[in-house]
């Protein structure tokens, strides 16, 4: 198993630059999620990971073997990347059966009999679709096309895994259970592995790393925690999770963790921040939803009018007007408050981010 | 319950099942009276005709060379247009998007234009490249285009383009996805194309050599300009020599046509096979971004292929007509030449026929090309828009044409038309019919293609508003499919204004077609004045090709 290393990876479709510098390095054994919206760059930085595209500048590396530098004329062919991919479409091959599919990336590799077979009924045994070897894809539901196409990808053991999206084309249900068996299967191989998605949820599941990625740049890497708790702008902020932005500024300088914010209304806070603020710097402060705490009758600090209540099957939703800015806020319970009901507002954590 | 009849009246419905009464009944009655004729020899019932066909040694051997010749020229036809339509669609060649011009060279230099053109080309001791072989010092002639392997060639440079269009939309349409994941597998790229990409475009390719085959077998022109001087004859000019005779043999004429009916019939069937139960790729229009494949060392070759082709199939031909025209004596000579416009002098000004046939092929022409877009299109809205036996049924009959050669349907409507209770025989109106009968397919077609992009709901909600079937159809269906709808109906007068196969049958003096013209011209000896009308219809069909250049490429890339 090996790491994957990206330094300052460029790529440019025509006039559009699609990546810009990208480094990114992937640990052996670990899962590292490509995730943010379509145009983001992400499934281009996975196919340049395979050699499905020339890369325009920097350097990959699969292990100690520099698959991709183009100022050294280097770029490896997928073939040569010893790479296994899953992709959207999962691009299974209609004119072959299950087992052929399966066993393709062995019979180039001109494995041998014996072992070839042993090598591809375990793999069909691992997605469970021994029973199936027969069939052609076209006989498939999509699920089990799906395990086909992961299969294929893994029977050889490849020293890194790349999946495009391998879920989008199934339906709710099975894209839930399946995130957990991708987890489960790439835990057990302990397989390097680069996982493309938009879903955010999905990306929190199965990833060890995320790599939030926007405009063609890495905006964020690091856990689920990470990305939610302390994001580094306001695109993770936003893309991950909903959060009321409010701008604000710094009442005196704060130290490395933390600074105190003045918002509209004379509203104030003690905010988590990265960043060391100078007095009287703009900022945004962000606070999630389910971080503000609602106390009926008003209190005798900051208090709103409840303007919209919903309900959404276990969670509650308050839209909140504190009169020159509005908040939404959370509650893992039935609705406890109606429209026009004074509350109180406090935020057990808030964040801050430079304007 | 017939979703089909949304809004439409009873009176409607029963106006659109006659039209298509009327045109299963061109199709039909004439094919009735071939097959009638063909079990009646000298007015007796019996099979004669047909066991003379293969007990006959000289008919037989007319039907085995039929066969041989026909799928030389599909091998030489999927020679040509699998590589051009591979380097077009798949590789880096520079300039590539010029082959795509390939697909217009039935519309420039047909198979016919193509055999006359050859003729000139390729004549043993008048022939334009046999006097450049004296010329560079050669004592014999070292082509002769008058054999069994001169129509061999040219029949398969004249059906290239169909197996080139076909094949481009094959490889066109096979999901990228599907050759990325044989590369990331581990595959090299000539193992991507040997076991993703030619299994997956087999099957299309088989139709597309089908298709050449079909057309090839069915060719008039090229086995009568090019066969008939070295006495070799083929099913199409064999069936024309037996309706000449006099007296002429018609149960064996017919026979013989019935036999390439049945041929053609054949390859359709298996062409229909391949594409619906062994086709893996559907043309869906959707446009995938293919990686092309770098050519290096086989560059030149396919340089040399493509330039190769555009000179045999298109350069050539058309210099040798156009040099041929503007001769005085109307053939290259190797110790002089003046040039004159005699040839065209004349065709204007002394031969009878010659404006005469322009004129009749335009009307003809635009009276059978709007008849048969009308009736293919109510017809294919009808099918489209139905289900139930009489749809299914008149779908089949609508395309039946399509497995009757120009020969054969000429044969069916002078046997159908000359006698009563339908005289048609003798006047323009036979040549008029033959063409909508031979080109039905045509207009379905067109109209068809169209109709499966216009999504039902469209026409549902102009129903729920209130309006009528025909308020519908007019205002709501017919503004969307339009740009076919003139693409089709270019396409139909441009075939019919040349076709040849029926109206060499079936003209009379008075209703000369350009086609008969340059058959005249050419039978005669005339090759001076023949490549003048050649070169006339050349430039007539060009400007048209140009001038609708936008509706006519709907026929060849799909829009969206």
């Amino acid at each position: 198993m090996s790491t994957v290393r990206i330094e300052n990876l460029e790529k440019r479709f025509g006039d559009v630059e699609v990546l810009k510098r990208v480094s990114l390095t992937v640990p052996a054994h670990s899962l590292v999620t490509l995730l943010g919206p379509s145009g983001c760059g992400k499934t281009t930085l996975l196919r340049l990971v395979a050699g499905l595209e020339r890369a325009d500048g920097g350097t990959v590396a699969i292990g100690e073997r520099a698959v991709s530098d183009p100022a050294r004329g280097v770029h490896l062919p997928p073939a040569a990347r010893r790479i296994g991919m899953v992709f959207q479409s999962y691009a299974l091959w209609p004119h072959k059966r299950v087992w052929e599919n399966v066993a393709h990336p062995l019979r180039v590799r001109k494995t041998p009999a014996a072992e070839l077979r042993d090598r591809v009924q375990q793999a069909l045994g691992v997605v469970q679709l021994a029973q199936l070897a027969e069939r052609f894809p076209g006989e498939l539901s999509g699920g089990q096309q799906q395990r086909v196409a992961l299969a294929r990808a893994i029977v050889y053991e490849p020293e890194v895994l790349l999946l495009d999206e391998p879920l989008s084309n199934l339906d709710a249900k099975l894209r839930t259970e399946m995130r957990y068996e991708i987890r489960e299967l790439q835990q057990r191989s302990r397989l390097t592995t680069i996982y493309v998605t938009h879903d955010q949820e999905e990306a929190f599941v199965i990833s060890d790393q995320i790599c939030l990625m926007h405009g063609g740049v890495i905006e964020q890497l690091g856990s689920a925690l990470d990305l939610y708790r302390t994001p580094r702008t306001r695109f993770v902020a936003d893309f991950v999770g909903a959060a009321n932005e409010l701008p604000g500024t710094a009442r005196s300088a704060g130290t490395e963790g933390n600074v105190a914010v003045a918002i509209a209304d004379g509203w104030e806070f003690t905010a988590h921040c990265r960043h060391r603020f100078a007095a009287g710097d703009k900022l945004w402060l962000l606070v999630r939803p389910e971080d503000i705490l609602l106390v009926p009758g008003g209190g005798t600090g900051a208090s709103a009018r409840v303007v919209q209540v919903t309900y959404l099957g276990g969670i509650s939703e308050y839209v909140l007007d504190a009169g020159s800015f509005r908040l939404k806020a959370r509650e893992l319970s039935v609705p406890r408050l109606a429209a026009g009901d004074r509350v109180g507002v406090n935020a057990i954590r808030t964040f801050a981010l430079p304007q | 319950m017939n979703v089909g009849s949304l809004s439409e009246t009873r009176g409607e419905r029963l106006t659109q099942q006659a039209i298509i009464v009327i045109a299963a009944l061109l199709v039909i009655y004439p094919v009735g009276w071939l097959l009638y004729a063909s079990a009646t020899p000298g007015g007796k019932p019996g099979f004669d005709a047909y066991v003379a066909l293969f007990a006959n040694p000289e008919l037989f051997r007319v039907f085995l060379n039929s066969v041989l010749v026909a799928i030389c020229a599909a091998l030489i036809a999927l020679g040509c247009g699998v590589p051009l339509a591979f380097l077009a669609v798949r590789s880096d060649l520079r300039g590539r998007s010029l082959i795509s011009l390939c697909a217009m060279v039935p519309l420039i230099t047909p198979p016919f234009i193509g055999g006359l053109a050859w003729a000139v080309l390729g004549a043993p001791q008048t022939g334009l490249l046999n006097l450049a072989g004296k010329w560079l010092g050669l004592t014999e002639p070292w082509l002769n285009i008058y054999s069994l392997g001169g129509m061999i060639f040219c029949l398969g440079i004249y059906m290239s383009p169909y197996v080139y269009v076909l094949t481009a939309g094959v490889l066109a349409a096979i999901d990228p996805a599907l050759e990325e994941a044989a590369e990331t597998s581990g595959s090299r790229t000539g193992d991507v194309l040997r076991s993703v990409v030619l299994p997956l475009a087999i099957p299309g390719i088989g139709a597309a050599a089908l298709v050449a085959f079909l057309n090839a077998i069915e060719q008039f022109g090229i086995p009568a300009i090019l066969g008939r001087p070295a006495n070799v004859f083929l099913l199409p000019t064999e069936i024309y020599r037996l309706m000449g005779r006099m007296p002429p043999n018609l149960a064996q004429a017919a026979a013989a046509a019935t036999l390439l009916m049945v041929l053609s019939a054949i390859a359709i069937a298996l062409q229909q096979f391949l594409v619906t139960r062994r086709s893996y790729v559907t043309v869906s229009g959707k446009g995938f971004r293919h990686k092309r494949l770098a050519l290096g060392a086989w560059r030149a070759p396919a340089y040399g292929l493509v330039v190769a082709y555009a000179l045999l199939a298109v350069a050539l031909p058309v210099l040798a007509l156009l040099v041929n025209s503007l001769l005085a004596a109307g053939f290259v000579s190797l110790t002089g030449n003046s040039l004159s416009f005699r040839h065209y002098v004349y065709l204007w000004a002394e031969y009878p026929a010659g404006l005469r046939s322009l004129w009749n092929g335009a009307l003809y022409s635009a009276i059978g090309a709007t008849a048969a877009l009308i009736l293919g299109a109510v017809g294919a809205y009808f099918i489209a828009r139905n289900r139930g036996w009489f749809a299914r049924v008149a779908g089949m009959v609508l395309v039946l044409p399509l497995a009757l050669p120009g020969i054969v349907i000429g044969t069916g409507l002078m046997l159908a038309y000359i006698k009563p209770p339908l005289v048609l025989y003798g006047t323009m109106w036979i040549l008029v019919v033959s063409y909508i009968t031979r080109f039905l397919p045509f207009g379905e077609r067109a109209t068809s293609s169209a109709l499966l992009q216009v999504d039902r709901s469209l026409e549902e909600a102009s129903a729920v508003c209130g309006a009528s079937w025909f308020a519908t159809f007019r205002w709501v269906l017919l503004p969307l499919i339009r740009p076919a709808l003139i693409g089709g109906w270019l396409l139909l007068f441009i075939s019919m204004v040349r076709e040849l196969g029926t109206s060499v049958l079936l003209y009379s003096y008075g209703q000369e077609v350009p086609a008969v013209v340059l058959f005249d011209l050419y039978e005669s000896g005339n090759m001076g004045s023949m490549s003048a009308y050649a070169t006339i219809l050349l430039v007539l069909t060009l400007i048209i090709v140009v001038a609708f250049q936008k509706f006519l490429s709907t026929e060849f890339a799909p829009s969206n």
